[in-house]
């Protein structure tokens, strides 16, 4: 076969270099440079309530109490997996908060979901949507709108300033008229798991191609200041995680009316009152607290 | 059949031989990829092969059927790196996929494509014009 000429080789070695300068920048742009866009803003309980009956039995882990807050941390054992849930009451919505990583909004900011948690202060927290791994989606946060270009395959759960929940269609709403109408924050990742008490997952459904089962973050709605923040582990031998419908279901078992997924997999981490209590692991094997984008947590 | 005949077509099928090769290796990195991906599946991913083995190993081989002539061009240098940065461009996207992110600049990969290959296309037609011309002038 012919041999390449000196301009040939030179054509080869360029091209190749053109190909490599692309894929590092494609990456380095995706996972390392850091854009940082904005800086980020930013009851007595209940107890006459009567507790909702529940079917499944949990161990208290812990609980915490003040004037304005309430949280119960119980352990469940459900689907040969172990389901943290924070059961939390508050005076007012205000409590239920966001945090971004280094208080900046942006890619490739991240931080640990406890360390995030330990620097605001919360009481109990979860990892939130990891809004930084998607260039769009609704990006509200106590009360500040962050990103409008909607992901029109992805639902948005709205929580508005009464404390309502709403579950919504970003390819049929635009971000600035939820802020408008109270939103407070508004996650983009999902699905929905509960709207009303009703199911918004089949058995099938899955997080675009995840496999079925999964360590998940949730949060739900139970009633007028009673929320969920659910956390479970997964893919590990002793906790197999959840499918969507599985932990759909669970929620709506405990009694709660409206819920949500945040992001899981290795992202799924529980902090309680300085401590991690879930085991947050990417491979199954080894503790390893991924860092995230925000938190969702409730403090002051 | 003439000994250039030959020539040619072990040539092709040599080319052949290297696409296919470099398909069975996609195949494999997209495999062992998906397998430590903890069940999350990227359709870039796993059928990233398909871009070596469809614009490469399937024309060289009809090439080499038909004994075409085989020589080493800018043409078919850029055609070849329209396959590689199509198939570069899958796999780096099946990663964002299983990662669960996604980059506006995938649409670099998909232009550098498609402009290397419409440049190699041209550049061979050229060459193809030009090569009739001094043939007929020989002639």
């Amino acid at each position: 076969m012919k041999k390449h000429t000196k301009t040939g080789i030179i054509r080869v070695i360029a091209l190749t270099l053109l190909l490599c300068a692309l894929t590092a920048y494609v990456l380095l742009d995706t996972f390392v440079i850091r854009h940082s866009l904005a800086e980020a803003g930013g009851a007595a309980v209940d107890r006459a309530e009567k507790p909702e009956e529940e079917s499944l039995t949990y161990e208290a882990l812990d609980a915490y109490s003040d004037t304005e807050i309430a949280v119960i941390l119980k352990k469940y054992r459900q689907y040969d997996t172990d389901i943290y849930v924070a059961d939390i009451r508050l005076e007012s919505p205000e409590y239920l908060r966001c945090a971004l990583a280094e208080d900046t909004y942006g890619r490739n900011i991240k931080e640990k979901t406890s360390e995030m948690a330990e620097r605001v202060g919360a009481i109990v927290a979860v990892n939130g949507d990891y809004y930084g791994a998607r260039e769009m989606g609704f990006v509200i946060r106590n009360g500040e709108l962050y990103r409008a270009a909607p992901d029109v395959k992805l639902e948005s759960l709205v929580i508005n300033d009464d404390g309502s929940f709403k579950i919504v269609s970003q390819q049929r709403t635009r971000a600035m008229n939820l802020l408008e109408e109270g939103a407070r924050h508004a996650f983009t990742f999902g699905p929905g798991l509960l709207s009303e008490g009703e199911f918004m997952v089949n058995r099938t459904d899955e997080v675009e191609q995840s496999m079925r089962s999964n360590p998940r973050t949730a949060i739900g709605r139970i009633s007028d200041g009673h929320y969920i923040l659910l956390v479970s582990d997964g893919r590990t031998d002793t906790s197999e995680g959840l499918s969507l419908y599985e932990l759909a279901e669970f929620l709506k078992d405990i009694g709660t009316v409206d819920a949500y997924n945040l992001d899981g997999g290795g992202s799924s981490t529980m902090y309680y009152m300085g401590e991690v209590v879930n085991f947050p692991t990417t491979d199954g094997k080894r503790y390893n607290e991924r860092s995230v984008s925000d938190i969702v947590y409730i403090g002051y | 059949m003439f000994t250039s005949d030959i020539d040619n077509t072990k040539r092709w099928l040599i080319r052949t031989l290297a696409f296919t090769s470099a398909s069975a290796f996609c195949a494999l990195f997209g495999g062992i990829y998906e397998v430590f991906s903890h069940g999350v599946y990227s359709y870039y991913m796993i059928y990233a092969f398909a871009f070596p083995l469809v614009l490469g190993t399937l024309p060289s081989l009809i090439f080499a059927m038909l004994s075409r002539p085989c020589k080493t061009s800018a043409a078919f240098d850029l055609y070849v790196f329209a396959i590689a940065a199509a198939t570069v461009g899958s796999i780096v996207n099946g990663v964002l996929e299983i990662y669960g992110t996604s980059s506006r600049l995938m649409i670099l990969f998909v232009i550098t494509a498609s402009v290397l290959l419409a440049v190699s296309v041209a550049l061979a037609v050229f060459e193809h014009i030009k090569e009739c011309r001094s043939k007929a002038e020989t002639k």
